[in-house]
């Protein structure tokens, strides 16, 4: 491997930066001290709210004992032991898709999200919105009562004020048969809601509904009617696809299908069995998707097109079918490294013929999904990898607030129910002033955001855990949600409102659901079979086979013909926020400090952009750049991504809110002491047109640098750091081509060195009973974070806010580390995705430095901690090779502590420590989780069985990349999978032992396409014996 | 005696009909005087200050936690931990030169080994406040001892923690038994010249009723050796334990196996830079120049530069085994020290350390006081950055590079090291104030030897 | 060892004179003198001088001191202690597995050993040293001759305390003029020393001193037999409070309603798991909602069963109804003791009107009560249940059969 260590390995771009100005920085004595410490102005204010630093030796409370209460139920239902936690199936609608979910409730109280295990669409796997929107639930900046609002200002009301008001208002209204009276919702798949949309109209005829969604599939729906005259919802199923290919897609990303694909994609790729998908990733920024590529071509977003066309034009010939398209004319394509990428994926195309699949991306036009659709049916995808099913669903979600705009005049009424289309209208649809004219205007909403105070009244809308609903899953099946309960502000669901608003006979939210499924719940027996399996089984969407209609040839425009020249055209893409999606998580703590996948920002957003390009605009890392489209513009920090295509930046939605909460920015009045927005909104930037992507950019540096807190590279990296880091990753990260995989399948075990490891002392435990251990397999890991946040959940792990970030104080108990493998910074040959947590190493380094043993071994092999114990002396962290020991530098559990987050305490874990000042702490397995299995056992009077085990962070990665259980019981899916030849220990040659057994990455280049580097290790491969 | 007290009156020779007299008046009037030189009051003003700003420090690092201070992940061991074995090296230098001088029956010593044992207790006490404000729940180190209590919780002896505790604590307590027995006879002459009862009281309590009985004598010095027997191996021992605390560890950068003699030997330099800073200006003010005299000084410099030369040797052995060692993260740790983003604190350190005591191979250099007390203030700011660039420039940048990061100390770190100094000087000037600086029964006893030798 | 010397023999010592003191200005001339003492075979006697003269302790005749030897003793001591300490509370007391290193190992234990064996030997010599010499001894009638106070400073002094067997005034006088002392001068003793009393300022400072130092104590002693409702002090709050809600705790965000932070479950929620579909095992009724009269398939009817069943029923239903189901449990025994008016004795289940009756309407009793019978469908799941029917069926039959043979005629 000596070689291939040669290839120059590095992080980040500050290691490339070699500018005076850079070396200074890097060399001038200990940084700057004194201006983050203690935070200045607004960050302080922030850092205050996180954690009251006024009161931090005080603890909970004052200097006695507290007087504690128990309060057990007077009449406790049948199955309701306190203390024993119960499971309900239910689920959760983002972007108009229902997603089905386990949530484990405890003592009646949600307090752990998952994915619905029964349910083919999760599979028991989740997403980090999913995971998030437990503390979502329980967000003390939630609205708590009515409000009416003049001029901003909010006057607090009752609902009984309300019903006054909306009583004889919505009389008027219905005898007026509702004109004027306009609806602004959410896209949504519920029954419930379309039932009640549906007498909505029949009580004020003359109504009308708009819907309006930032982050919508409006494109794919076009894209279907282009190709086929109909709207159809296509599915993918990876586990059958031998090549993949990912126009701008990113099925391992945040999306509704997300997680159902990251399970066929994980079954696609194993080589153990000698499967081995080959994906292909063409995309303007990078993407989870992309950092597991195979082969990734960075272009312009707009230049995706053309590429999908040149790609039609080649492969319809070589079936045997007349292309549509005209050969690719596009200047990019003639780049030499991308000709011989695109020839090999053709002939890969071709020659996987019926196995592969092409997917689109949710941010193309809808011509290249009609091409998508075409390439399918000419590869003859369609019935064995590709699937269509009706979709109903509204396809004209962007344009909704628009059209509501153009009827301004017409406006008395306006019921916005849900969303916040305040803060999400583009740049040119005026939305705020249809608010500020003469209306009656009706917000209901989770939060007291940017629209409620641009309304007249103000409504708090119940969260999805306190209300009962419906939704179609991405597969079109009927889940139902449940409340696990009761709403803790008495706020309706939306078909609660509308009932009320409609007098209804029925209110009760149940009841509505019911009567909208129809004959499927009307027998009792029926619907709680319903409710319990959190939907009805089997009730996919009816399959569809549509037939394909001849495409004209596409025109192409400036943007996608150009070359990949950095100094080119520049464009911008809006993403929604793999953290904070659309903004409505953005109040939510966290997700805000979750490393974001691609450069591990946190507590920011930024103009993603590609370092060539930035070089050639003279823009630095970290500088504020106005970024302007005709005439609109922001300013917002750049941020130097590598993997960004050249010419492309990249803008995520969900920042700068102004009327969020603590969190995420909230200007006075909304709180007391104003915090300032987290980010920059891009919104403004956007237009109906230029939803997806702008051309014609223009970038200015204004030279001002800003701090961005990332959780990787916290200081820039210098020539010995980088030629350090270039000589161990492929040791730390191991990788192997799926070829030289199957010839020689433990090469990877060899690629470090060492005399044979022994022990100077026999162990004075020999793990008889239970050996708990960990496989993490790199080759399926996306980097999608699901896991970080479940364990935050899981673990009560505190948010600690930006200015402890900047210091490199997170306290994640598990961490995604990401290296970039490449010669060039701005085009990485690779991208590696390692997540990193305690290895609970069996001859553990911060077990035999600690003075007072607060860290010891257990008998099943845990490396425990006492946080009682510990006095927090930082020795075990500085003798920990893998630096996974987070410490409590100063009392990050406080704020819980305060009144006003009694309601966020309920999100704590009881069964896990919260954890106070000047404590070690790291993970612990979850230790927690075992213990409680391990009594059930006890009490069955047996050992505990395979899967009966289960982290918090295996529970969520929906590509089955973690692996968790016993590793004496030879049959346990982990002890097979460390067993596997390409398993390896981190710094194994350490002789620490560790208990987490990585499982290297594979990769599945094309042949054409080995890198010459790669071919040399192809010679090296003859396994290395060492004494 | 004049009550208005300037320097000249300090500077005149001391009074006394034979030698033994002069000796001890030179030695006791400092003590005996009713005021002292004005320097005294500035310097004491802010030592006081310092003190004053470091206790407010502690007091805001308990109630807040120590997130004040710039430790961070990766590096969970910054300025404290410097300043601890900083100060434990300066406490060396005392000890080893009463103890180990005297062994060797080094005569010279008996001018300046007062002060240097002074100096020692005072940069011990200093040193162990660090350990016990920089864990994380200050009011709890006392969990570190093996104190029975219901519920078992014993110390872990296998960690070097412990080990220091039981190191520092021991080295305290008999350095400060080894000082307090020198001190008793001049004690008691102080307590014989003394012209009021309450100063006559105090120094006679202190002196134990001392009444110099040959009889006495004889044990007393017995004693005295065997203390000093005993501080020899325990002064080696005290930093080879601190060295420990990184030795032990497998951090590429503190695993090292010549950190014991190597941590010595600095602690030594330092010590020994740390008592010349101190006393030349000290002979100066306090009018001792007839018993600590140049040759002391050149004596103690000539030290320095070996130590010094030492501590070179083991930089440069330290790059070798890193590269001989073949570990790549070993060699990386060194490399990255060198030139990396801490090279600026590893070049003052060899500049400070390696190059400016060279200068001492000119008697010119080594006998000029104020060159003297330049060069130790140089090598104690080396000795400084040696633990700084060994703790931080380790940690910033071990195993895996996802985790690197880069200490930066704040306010708080500058504020806590000064006060230590405002703590230190506190001590040491009121020491000079009230105790006699000079062994003068030992001089007397020297003098005696080499008078009796004339004859 | 003088002290030991001193009461072995004490002459006659001559009223009002506690010595004689001669002085010198020299070590060399002490020394000569010395000589010329010890050889008249003075035995309490001795020099003073400002620092160890060298060569008086053989003109002396003082023998070696025993101190070393102390020292050694008390150091090895410490190594012992030192590793005792170790190996028990590592190794012992409290075992635990550290780095999977051996519980005990000489080479971790050797640092604090070499430590504490210095730090024993250490503070033993420096005591020793101070107990053989006597000290502290604050006040010698030598500190009132004003010619002696020198002896800390420039001269040297030889002192022949009147105490000695050998000691006559005019005798001892003479030898020492012998021995061309500078000065020969009577000590008086120490009776009359009024005028050297401790400063009143100290006396008061050190009586203040202790008096403050007292109040604390004086605080714990008064709060130990006072009475408080306060709960007691905990400066640091640690973690001894945390905030999360542990099970049925108190939660004031639900005061409006009660304050529980346990929270019912919604109506017609349902867990997983929870479906009780199956009317006849979790309502013991068939199809047509009448009590089923088997049991259900769900619930296998085996021993196994059936010692479950017994093993419940010991728990649940014995103190009421009796280990054999007859109706004369603990409970009622002492109910029926005090003679409580209400009371009503417990079935008996062998009594023919409830063997009679269908296990589903048993199953119905045992969940939801009867009478004064509490429902148990919250203590004890419906497998429980059923076993406990199964058991009770048992019971029955052997009753039964009980009864049968006691009431048939014995052939």
């Amino acid at each position: 491997m000596k070689k291939s260590s040669g290839a120059r390995m590095w992080r980040s771009l500050a290691e490339y930066e070699n500018d005076p100005e850079f070396t200074k920085y890097l060399h001038n004595e200990f940084g700057t001290p004194l201006t983050d410490t203690p935070p200045n102005s607004a960050e302080r204010r922030r850092f205050m709210q996180l954690m009251a630093a006024s009161f931090s030796l005080a603890g909970v409370t004052g200097c006695r004992w507290e007087e504690d209460h128990l309060l057990p139920m007077t009449r406790q239902p049948e199955g309701v032991i306190p203390g024993v936690p119960r499971y309900f199936n239910t689920a959760m609608e983002l972007g108009g898709v229902g997603v089905p979910l386990r949530v484990k409730s405890y003592d009646g109280r949600p307090i752990k999200v998952d994915g619905n295990p029964d349910h083919p669409d999760t599979q028991g796997a989740s997403g980090v919105y999913e995971q998030a929107s437990l503390l979502e639930m329980y967000d003390p900046d939630r609205s708590k009562a009515p409000a009416q609002f003049a001029g901003g200002k909010a006057t607090e009301t009752t609902w009984e004020e309300y019903r006054k008001f909306g009583l004889k208002h919505f009389r008027d209204l219905g005898q007026a048969n509702g004109a004027g009276l306009f609806v602004l919702s959410e896209s949504t798949s519920s029954a419930t809601v379309g039932d009640m949309k549906r007498r909505f109209m029949q009580s004020f005829p003359q109504a009308q509904w708009f819907e309006y969604e930032p982050d919508n599939r409006d494109n794919e729906r076009q894209g279907a009617k282009l190709a086929f005259g109909e709207i159809v919802r296509t599915h993918y199923d990876l586990s059958k696809a031998e090549v993949v290919l990912c126009l701008e897609a990113d099925p391992l990303g945040n999306g509704p299908e997300t997680i159902a694909q990251g399970k066929g994609f994980a079954a696609a790729r194993n080589p153990e069995a000698g499967r081995m998908n080959r994906v292909w990733a063409v995309e303007s920024s990078l993407s989870p998707t992309g950092i597991q590529a195979d082969h990734r071509l960075a272009i312009r977003s707009a230049q995706v097109v053309a590429l999908a066309a040149a790609l039609e034009a080649e492969v319809a010939p070589k079936v045997g079918q007349t292309a549509t398209q005209a050969a690719g004319a596009a200047k990019f394509l003639a780049d030499e490294k991308i000709k011989k990428a695109f020839d090999a994926l053709v002939k890969d195309l071709v020659a996987a013929k019926g196995k592969s699949a092409i997917l689109v991306g949710s941010t193309q036009p809808p011509e290249v999904h009609a091409l998508g659709h075409r390439l399918n049916a000419l590869l003859g995808n369609v019935g064995s990898t590709v699937s269509y099913t009706a979709d109903d669903s509204n396809p004209e979600l962007r344009q909704g607030l628009a059209n509501l705009v153009k009827k301004a005049s017409e406006i008395k009424t306006l019921i916005i129910l849900g969303g916040n289309p305040v803060y999400s209208a583009s740049g040119d649809v005026d939305f705020a002033s249809v608010l500020k004219g003469n209306i009656t205007s009706i917000h209901l909403s989770l939060y007291r955001d940017e629209t409620s105070h641009a309304c007249s009244w103000h409504l708090p809308l119940a969260h999805y855990l306190e209300s009962w609903g419906d939704s179609r899953s991405f597969n079109g099946s009927l889940i139902v949600s449940q409340p696990l309960i009761a709403p803790l502000f008495q706020a309706p669901s939306i078909a609660e409102f509308l009932a009320w608003t409609t007098r209804d006979e029925v209110k009760d939210g149940q009841q509505l659901v019911r009567r909208a499924l129809g004959e499927r719940a009307a027998d009792d027996k029926a619907w709680r079979r319903i409710v319990h399996d959190g939907g009805a089984v089997g009730s996919m969407g009816s399959a569809v086979s549509p037939s394909l209609q001849t495409l004209k040839a596409v025109s192409l425009g400036e943007a996608a013909l150009a070359d990949l020249n950095p100094s080119g055209p520049l464009e911008v893409t809006f993403q929604a926020d793999p953290k904070v999606y659309d903004g409505r998580f953005a109040n939510n703590g966290w997700l805000q400090e979750l490393p974001e996948p691609a450069m591990k920002l946190t507590w920011d957003n930024a103009a993603f952009i590609n370092p060539k390009t930035a070089a050639a605009l003279k823009i630095e890392d970290c500088s504020l750049v106005t970024v302007s489209v005709e005439g609109r513009s922001i300013t917002l920090p750049a941020l130097m991504s590598p993997g960004q295509a050249p010419g492309s930046v990249r803008l995520v939605l969900g920042y700068g809110r102004t009327h969020a909460g603590v969190v995420a920015g909230a200007k006075a009045p909304v709180a007391a002491d104003p915090v300032d927005p987290v980010g920059v909104s891009v919104y403004p930037l956007r237009t109906v047109a230029t939803w997806d992507a702008a051309q014609g950019v223009k970038l200015a540096s204004s030279g001002t640098k800003v701090k961005l807190a990332t959780t990787q590279d916290k200081h820039p990296m210098d020539d010995i750091g980088r030629q350090g880091t270039q000589a161990r990753l492929p040791q730390i990260v191991r990788q192997d081509t799926f070829a030289n995989f199957k010839e020689t399948p433990d090469h990877v075990k060899h690629a470090v060195h060492h005399p044979k490891l022994l022990s100077l002392w026999n162990d004075p435990v020999s793990y008889e009973g239970y050996k708990w251990g960990m496989t993490i397999d790199l080759n399926r890991c996306s980097g999608c974070a699901a896991c970080v946040v479940a364990c935050n959940a899981e673990n009560n792990i505190p948010v600690v806010g930006k200015s402890q970030v900047l210091r490199g104080r997170e306290m994640h108990w598990l961490r995604i580390d990401r290296y970039f493998q490449g010669d060039n910074p701005d085009e990485p040959d690779q991208v590696h995705n390692q997540p990193v947590l305690c290895q609970h190493c069996e001859h553990a380094p911060c077990e035999q430095v600690c003075p007072v043993g607060a860290t010891m071994h257990s008998s099943e092999g845990l490396n425990d901690m006492a946080y009682n114990r510990c006095i927090g002396t930082r020795y075990c962290s500085n003798n920990c090779p893998y630096k996974v020991r987070r410490f409590n530098y100063f009392n990050y559990a406080l704020p819980l502590t305060e009144d006003r987050n009694e309601i966020e305490r309920m999100a704590q874990n009881p069964e896990v420590t919260v954890r106070f000042r000047g404590v070690m702490e790291k993970c612990s397995f979850c230790v927690q989780r075992i213990q409680n299995a391990k009594i059930l056992a006890k009490n069955a009077r047996r050992k505990l069985k395979d899967g009966e085990v289960h982290t918090a962070c295996q529970d969520a990665c929906s590509t089955d990349a973690i692996q968790f259980g016993d590793l004496n019981d030879p049959t346990s899916k982990v002890a097979q999978s460390a067993n596997s030849p390409r398993g390896y220990a981190l710094l194994e040659e350490l002789n620490i032992r560790p208990r987490v057994t990585y499982l290297a990455r594979i990769t599945n280049p094309h042949p054409d396409l080995i890198p010459a580097t790669a071919a040399e290790e192809a010679e090296e491969v003859k396994p290395e014996h060492h004494g | 005696m004049a009550n208005t007290v300037d320097l000249r009156d300090w500077q005149e020779p001391p009074r006394g009909e034979n030698t033994y007299q002069k000796i001890t008046d030179a030695v006791t009037r400092v003590v005996e005087r009713t005021r002292p030189p004005k320097a005294w009051y500035i310097a004491f003003g802010i030592s006081l200050v310092w003190l004053s700003i470091l206790l407010c420090c502690i007091g805001y690092l308990f109630w807040m936690g120590i997130g004040i201070w710039g430790n961070n992940n990766p590096v969970a061991w910054g300025w404290p931990i410097v300043n601890f074995v900083f100060w434990v090296g300066i406490g060396h230098a005392g000890t080893l030169i009463s103890a180990v001088l005297y062994l060797f029956r080094q005569n010279w010593r008996t001018a300046i080994n007062r002060a240097a044992e002074a100096m020692t207790i005072f940069a011990v006490i200093c040193a162990v406040m660090f350990p016990g404000i920089h864990v994380g729940r200050p009011w709890l180190p006392y969990w570190m001892l093996p104190i029975p209590n219901q519920m078992d919780m014993w110390p872990q002896f296998r960690s070097p923690l412990a080990w220091d505790i039981f190191a520092v604590s021991t080295y305290f307590t008999v350095s400060l038994m080894f000082w307090f027995m020198g001190l008793i006879p001049d004690l008691a002459s102080v307590r014989d010249r003394a012209t009021s009862k309450t100063r006559r009281f105090l120094y006679g309590f202190f002196s134990l009723g001392w009444r110099g009985s040959a009889r006495h004598w004889h044990r007393y010095e017995k004693a005295y050796q065997i203390l000093a027997a005993l501080s020899t191996p325990l002064v080696l021992s005290v930093h080879s334990v601190v060295s420990f605390d990184f030795a032990t560890s497998q951090l590429p950068g503190w695993h090292t196996t010549i950190f014991p003699p190597y941590f010595v030997a600095g602690a030594i330099f330092s010590g020994f830079a740390m008592v010349v800073t101190l006393l030349v200006p000290a002979r100066e003010f306090f009018g001792l120049k007839t018993l600590v005299k140049v040759e002391h000084i050149e004596l103690m410099n000539k030290v320095i530069l070996a130590t010094g030369t030492l501590v070179g040797y083991a930089y440069g052995m330290e790059f070798f085994i890193a590269w001989y060692s073949g570990s790549q993260y070993e060699g990386f740790a060194f490399i990255n020290r060198a030139f990396g983003p801490y090279a600026w604190a590893y070049w003052t350190m060899i500049s400070c350390n390696v190059i400016s005591p060279q200068l001492y191979w000119f008697k010119k250099i080594r006998t000029n006081m104020v060159l003297s007390v330049i060069i130790g203030v140089f090598v104690n700011v080396g000795m400084w950055f040696e633990r700084f660039v060994i703790t931080c420039s380790s940690l910033n940048r071990d195993f895996l590079p996802s985790s690197w990061g880069y200490f930066t100390p704040t306010p708080f770190d500058f504020l806590t090291f000064m006060g230590s100094f405002g703590l230190f000087f506190t001590m040491f000037l009121l020491f000079c104030r009230y105790l006699p600086q000079v062994a003068a029964s030992e001089v007397k006893g020297v003098h005696a030897a080499q008078h009796h030798a004339a004859h | 060892m003088s002290q030991e010397k001193e009461s072995q023999t004490s002459g006659t010592p001559v009223p009002g004179v506690y010595a004689l003191l001669a002085e010198y200005h020299d070590p060399d001339s002490l020394i000569a003198a010395a000589k010329k003492v010890r050889d008249k075979g003075y035995q309490r006697w001795d020099c003073y001088s400002p620092f160890p003269v060298h060569g008086i302790d053989p003109a002396m005749g003082i023998k070696r001191t025993r101190l070393p030897w102390i020292t050694l003793c008390l150091g090895l001591t410490g190594t012992t202690t030192a590793f005792t300490v170790q190996w028990w509370t590592n190794a012992v007391d409290y075992k635990w597995t550290v780095s999977g290193k051996p519980l005990w190992s000489f080479a971790a234990n050797v640092p604090i050993g070499f430590e504490l064996s210095v730090l024993f030997a250490a503070i033993t010599t420096f005591l020793s040293m101070l107990l053989l010499n006597g000290l502290p001894r604050l006040s010698s009638p030598l500190d009132h001759v004003k010619r002696f106070l020198r002896a800390s400073d420039d001269k040297f002094f030889i002192v022949i305390e009147s105490a000695d067997p050998k000691f006559d005034e005019k005798a001892t006088r003479t030898l020492l003029d012998e021995t061309h002392a500078d000065a020969v001068e009577a000590v008086p003793t120490d009776d009359h020393l009024s005028s050297d009393r401790i400063p009143s300022g100290i006396i008061y400072t050190i009586l203040i001193a202790i008096a403050v130092s007292l109040i604390p104590f004086g605080l714990f002693a008064s709060a130990r037999n006072s009475l408080t409702t306060n709960p007691p002090y905990n400066i640091v709050s640690n973690m001894d409070y945390q905030a999360k809600y542990k099970a049925q705790r108190k939660n004031d965000f639900f005061k409006s309603s009660d304050s529980r932070a346990m929270r019912m479950p919604v109506e017609g929620t349902v867990a997983v798991g929870d479906l009780r579909d199956d009317a006849h095992f979790y309502e013991g009724k068939d199809a047509s909602g009448a009590f089923a009269r088997t049991f259900p398939s769900a619930f296998t009817v085996d021993d196994a069963a059936i010692a479950r069943g017994q093993e419940r029923f010991g728990i649940y239903c014995t103190p009421c109804h009796g280990q054999t189901g007859d109706g004369d449990g603990m409970v009622h025994r002492h109910a029926f003791a005090l003679q409580e008016g209400t009371w009503v004795k417990p079935t008996n289940i062998a009594d023919p009107k409830i063997a009679d009756k269908s296990v589903g309407e048993l199953f119905n009793t045992i969940s939801n009560g009867i009478r004064n019978m509490p429902g148990y469908a919250r203590q004890v799941p419906p497998a429980d249940r059923w076993a406990i029917i199964l058991y009770v069926r048992a019971l029955q039959k052997s009753q039964a059969e009980f009864v049968a043979s006691a009431t048939e005629p014995t052939k």
